[in-house]
């Protein structure tokens, strides 16, 4: 990933912009961060909160005009926070006091013309940045029209005490001071820069300042005079209302635009969240409750402490992660996709051999696309972890035991056991080409023959059978050229055999071809099914309820989801919505193979989702119409059944519902089945007897283990035979076992087993990636 | 070194010796490990337990592959 | 951390050793080759091994290369097996940040694993920057953070690469030769592991967020 696609990424992720308060408050206090703190009962922390930002913060808290109000979320529910209300109750009670650290002075000194709220902002600003200022004030006082609040308001105690930090920050006091014409152009030359404050000083007045036509321009951005070095700012607001947190804003760009100035740095670089701006966090109310604001009981004391709580409780603590609350696998990381992107970032840009901490992360999204759906602004977590993937991939650090298995059980699809394609028996043309997808072949191998039966019976000009992978192993596993090289051989295929319209049984692969291989047609099963009207033996289960479980991969294809409940509806089977479907469906856990690279995030998804469902549909059997969503659902527990079952049961009268799980082993034969059976139409080539294999027996709970464990069982046949044939093995005198370790490629697989009547009898098997290499003399 | 629990009962059926604890090499993602391990000296038979293959020899590996 | 003198050490753990050989360090002596090659001082020449342990890279430095070299270690109990493994060994207790030497007594200074384990790192760099002689090299190996955001807790002394370099450059040196290990940080990680022991308190665990460290090989040069 370069840097510039890195601060795209980061870009396109709200959660780390501002609130709306602190984006309308002209100097963007932090008054989420304030609010919680008086939430908790914290005002010392939640003065500090506006120490921080806020200027003499004992005046301005007391009197701000609290505009970030106006945009407050809570607002669009209710009303506002009451922020000012709050911010006047904390530093009237707070007892911690602004600390000051005085920097080594600079040499440059500037002079503040005016000691409204604009020109001690500035004078303030500058002083911490450690220039020399001289305030000048024509009245025998500092503060401009502070004075006009009431005592109870705005004390003069209060006032005092805080202008007294301007004689800690050592600036140079000048009360009582004339300002004419003459005595400016005198300022003007000795001072490096000047700020007026126009709340106090008429600036019309001097003639210095203004242009050809008699006029004084002010930039608005910056405060710039026509005069080099000449800032200004301040004065009535718009409407003619003296508004204090506009002032302090003013004083704040000048003394920006003074330290800019001086430096001969750019004037308005980098300010363009100078003053209030709209913010891009997106914050989600739906759901929250209205409630009043707190009032005080006693108007004349104020808020008590418990109604100050319970004001502050009010606020909603603005912050998207829409993403987060919909995904346990970005849940369980503690971060969010700006966060995200740069940890990728990071783990990529480690060289060859170090450590890259990040790998189980990476690999652990399962592409499903729902963080988009729910994101504001489209951030697709799927997109940012399949490209790290190929990055891993590419620069050779991808650990072979996050996809191995899943890739040698694609290598098996697109094998001789089950890669087969061509026209219909007994024909040379096809207008159609059904390709049924390797893993429903793998769960239901005969229910996929009944299905291509229908077909041919159907469809008219032929219909080709195509068995293989779409190569999504591949996608996801970020080898592209293992993909591209998958597709490619597809696609070569398809058009020898006259480019037919493809109708597809599974919506990944649909996904895969639709945006990869855009030259061919492709439609779902069971749109044709839609159309064509449903089959004619007999299809169960009419009268009953199902939750459908629409694939994730359905989450753009609006088009097959209403297919497939036109269809159960033919059936006379009621549908009951759950949670997530239309386009907000979840993976299964197969998708990014997250099963394999995660399987206890795998595992957690789908518990998740059955409890949600539960509690949303009660307890009907849920129907899939993806083979992996059946299949993961059923080895949770979950009563569940693919749609093709319901149209094409292979058993009268079943209960495919109760089928439960199947094994990888399983779904290696299933595969091989449905090879057979397909060659079978074409008699010579069918039924080509398989090698006897080794019968090897075992209770369900050891059938269970190695499937967890991913040794298959032709896994197990390697061991023993080849155990058996070098005599290799160890044995146990107490119970007659014996037990043989083979490494066919990479991984060592140990079985523990006992030859019975001509079979062998597995008792455990476990494997290992680290290499035997032998015993050291 | 006496057997570990885990070995008890085992013995070599190639050639019926008996199993000695011995130091076995490994390797695994470029690095090299040795574990005392009962083999049988004779035939080079390795006795690597369920225990160890699950349990140590897993973490070790998810260390290698910086998981 | 300033009790280390009273606390055994894991580092000390003779069952420890045993399992990963003399030397508790990812890569062994096969680093510390490394840089020698890189350096390849004369027979003779004066080295100093900072954080020697029992010594064994002492033996390998005097046995194998001709190199007159001596060790220090903070640790009492480990240059006492030091010695009575070897008596000929020059071996002493002393910190990083304190050496008993006198100024550029030495051409070289190996400080290999240790000095995210010092006190005061800076201190000990400008110690080292002393006792070497006008062109010396340092050879330096040790952890260190890769990402910046982590707090530094429980990885000790582990800085960034940045931090580390330009507390080297602050001290005078500079920098020759920069390599990244962590495979063998990851390597010895497992052994310990398979061997049964904790990685608790060892410079290959995890902090508590999870992190693990990086492991580079360092050669610096004096003006």
């Amino acid at each position: 990933m370069e840097q510039d696609t890195l601060r795209e990424w980061e870009h396109t992720c709200v959660q780390e912009e501002p609130p709306e308060c602190t984006a309308t408050c002209p100097i963007h206090v932090d008054a989420r961060l304030f609010v919680k703190e008086m939430g908790r009962g914290d005002r010392e922390a939640a003065f500090k909160v506006l120490a921080k930002t806020m200027p003499f913060p004992g005046i301005l808290a007391r009197i701000c005009d609290h505009p970030c109000e106006s945009r407050c979320k809570r607002g669009e529910v209710d009303e506002p926070i009451a922020i000012g209300t709050l911010e006047r109750n904390c530093v009237e009670q707070a007892t911690s006091k602004v600390r000051v650290q005085l920097l080594p002075r600079r040499s440059q000194s500037i002079a503040v013309l005016g000691s409204g709220l604009a020109g001690l902002t500035a004078a303030w600003d500058l002083l911490k940045k450690g220039f020399c200022v001289t305030i000048y004030e024509q009245s025998d006082r500092l503060g401009g029209s502070l004075h006009q609040y009431s005592e109870a308001t705005l004390p003069m105690e209060i006032i005092r005490e805080e202008l007294a930090i301007l004689n800690t920050l050592k600036a140079d006091i000048r009360c009582s001071e004339t300002l004419d014409a003459t005595i400016f152009a005198g300022i003007c030359q000795e001072y490096d820069a000047v700020f007026i404050d126009r709340e106090t000083i008429k600036i019309g007045e001097l003639a210095l300042l203004q242009n050809n036509a008699g006029e004084i321009d002010i930039d608005a951005a910056t405060g710039a005079t026509n005069r080099v070095g000449v800032f200004a700012g301040g004065g009535t607001g718009s409407n003619g209302t003296y508004s204090p947190i506009n002032e302090t804003l003013q004083g704040r760009k000048g003394a920006l635009s003074i330290e800019r100035y001086i430096q001969k740095a750019q004037m308005g670089a980098g300010r363009e969240s100078d003053g209030p701006f709209r913010t891009r966090l997106h914050t989600n109310i739906s759901g929250i409750a209205p409630l009043p604001r707190v009032v005080p009981a006693n108007v004349a004391v104020g808020f008590s402490d418990d109604e100050m709580q319970g004001e502050a409780g009010r606020c909603i603590q603005c912050e998207c992660l829409e993403c987060v609350k919909v995904c346990a696998y970005l849940e369980q990381y503690g971060g969010y996709p700006k966060k995200y992107a740069r940890q990728v970032f990071n783990n990529e840009g480690v060289v060859f051999g170090a450590a890259h901490t990040k790998n189980q992360f990476v690999n652990s999204c399962s592409s499903c696309g729902l963080c988009e759906t729910v994101c504001p602004t489209g951030f697709n977590m799927g997109d940012l972890t399949l490209q790290a993937r190929r990055t891993m991939h590419e620069r050779k650090f991808m650990p072979l035991s996050f996809h191995e298995f899943t890739l040698q059980d694609m290598a098996y699809s697109s094998g001789e056991h089950f890669a087969f394609s061509s026209h219909e028996a007994g024909k040379e043309k096809s207008a159609w080409l059904y390709f049924p997808s390797c893993q429903l072949c793998a769960t239901s191998p005969a229910e996929v023959l009944s299905s291509y039966g229908y077909l041919r019976e159907r469809l008219t000009g032929g219909v080709g059978i195509m068995l293989g992978c779409c190569g999504a192993p591949a996608y996801w596993a970020g080898h592209e050229e293992l993909f591209r090289g998958t597709l490619e051989a597809l696609r070569s295929e398809w058009e020898h055999l006259g480019s037919p319209r493809v109708i597809t049984a599974c919506s990944t692969c649909q996904n895969l071809f639709t945006e990869h291989l855009p030259a061919i047609d492709v439609v779902s099963l069971w749109k044709v099914i839609e159309e064509c009207g449903l089959p004619s033996d007999g299809c169960t289960a009419s009268g009953t309820t199902v939750a459908i479980t629409d694939p994730c991969s359905t989450r753009h294809d609006p088009e097959t989801q209403e297919s497939v409940r036109s269809i159960v509806q033919s059936l006379g089977i009621t549908v009951a919505e759950l949670p997530l479907h239309g386009d907000k469906p979840e993976c299964c856990g197969f998708g990014g193979l997250m099963f394999n690279a995660n399987p206890k995030l795998a595992r957690t998804v789908i518990d998740r989702r059955i409890t949600e469902g539960a509690a949303a549909v009660g307890g009907h059997d849920y129907l899939a119409y993806c083979a992996h969503c059946r299949d993961n659902f059923a080895a949770a527990g979950q009563r569940v059944s693919h749609l093709i079952e319901l149209l094409f049961p292979a058993v009268a009268g079943g209960d495919p519902a109760a089928r439960g799980w199947i094994s990888w082993t399983q779904r290696r034969s299933n595969r091989a089945r449905v090879k057979q059976g397909i060659l079978r139409e074409f008699d010579a080539k069918g039924g080509t007897a398989v090698d006897a294999e080794l019968g090897l027996t075992m209770t369900e709970e050891v059938r269970r283990l190695i499937d967890e464990r991913r040794i298959l069982e032709d896994d197990i046949r390697s061991v023993i035979e080849h155990a058996e044939r070098t005599g290799q093995r160890l044995k146990n005198n107490l119970n007659g076992q014996f037990r043989a370790c083979y490494k066919p490629e990479n991984v060592t697989f140990w079985v523990d087993y006992t030859p019975e009547n001509g079979c062998f009898t597995i008792h455990n098997a476990y494997c290992h990636r680290m290499n035997i290499v032998g015993v050291k003399k | 070194m006496s057997l570990p629990v885990e070995a008890t009962g085992w013995s070599c059926a190639a050639c019926g010796g008996e199993l000695e604890i011995v130091k076995v090499g490994f390797t695994y993602m470029k690095g090299n490990f040795e574990v005392d391990l009962p083999a049988c000296r004779e035939c080079g038979q390795v006795l690597v337990s369920e225990e160890l293959a699950t349990g140590k020899m897993a973490d070790a590996e998810r260390i290698l592959e910086d998981k | 951390m300033g009790d280390l003198s009273l606390k055994p050490s894991p580092y000390e753990s003779v069952l420890l050793r045993d399992v990963t050989g003399t030397t508790i360090r990812p890569g062994g002596l096969t680093l510390t080759d490394r840089a020698l090659e890189l350096c390849s001082f004369a027979i003779g020449t004066q080295l100093l091994d900072v954080g020697c342990g029992a010594g064994a890279s002492v033996e390998h430095l005097r046995s194998c290369y001709g190199y007159d070299a001596c060790g220090v270690d903070i640790s009492p109990t480990l240059i006492a097996e030091g010695l009575l493994r070897n008596p000929a060994l020059q071996l002493s207790v002393a910190a990083a940040e304190a050496l008993p030497f006198a100024a550029d007594s030495f051409d070289g200074i190996l400080c290999e694993c240790v000095l995210s384990l010092v006190e005061e790192p800076l201190k000990a760099l400008a110690e080292f920057e002393r006792m070497l002689r006008s062109g010396g090299s340092l050879i330096l190996s040790d952890l260190y953070v890769k990402t910046a955001t982590e707090p530094k807790g429980n990885l000790r002394g582990a800085v960034t690469r940045n931090q580390a370099e330009s507390w080297l450059t602050q001290s005078g040196f500079t920098i020759v030769m920069w390599e990244d290990h962590t495979a063998l940080l990851n390597e010895l990680a497992a052994r310990l592991i398979l061997a049964g022991c904790s990685l608790d308190g060892l410079c290959c665990g995890t902090s508590g967020s999870g992190q693990r460290p990086g492991y580079y090989l360092l050669v610096a040069r004096t003006a």
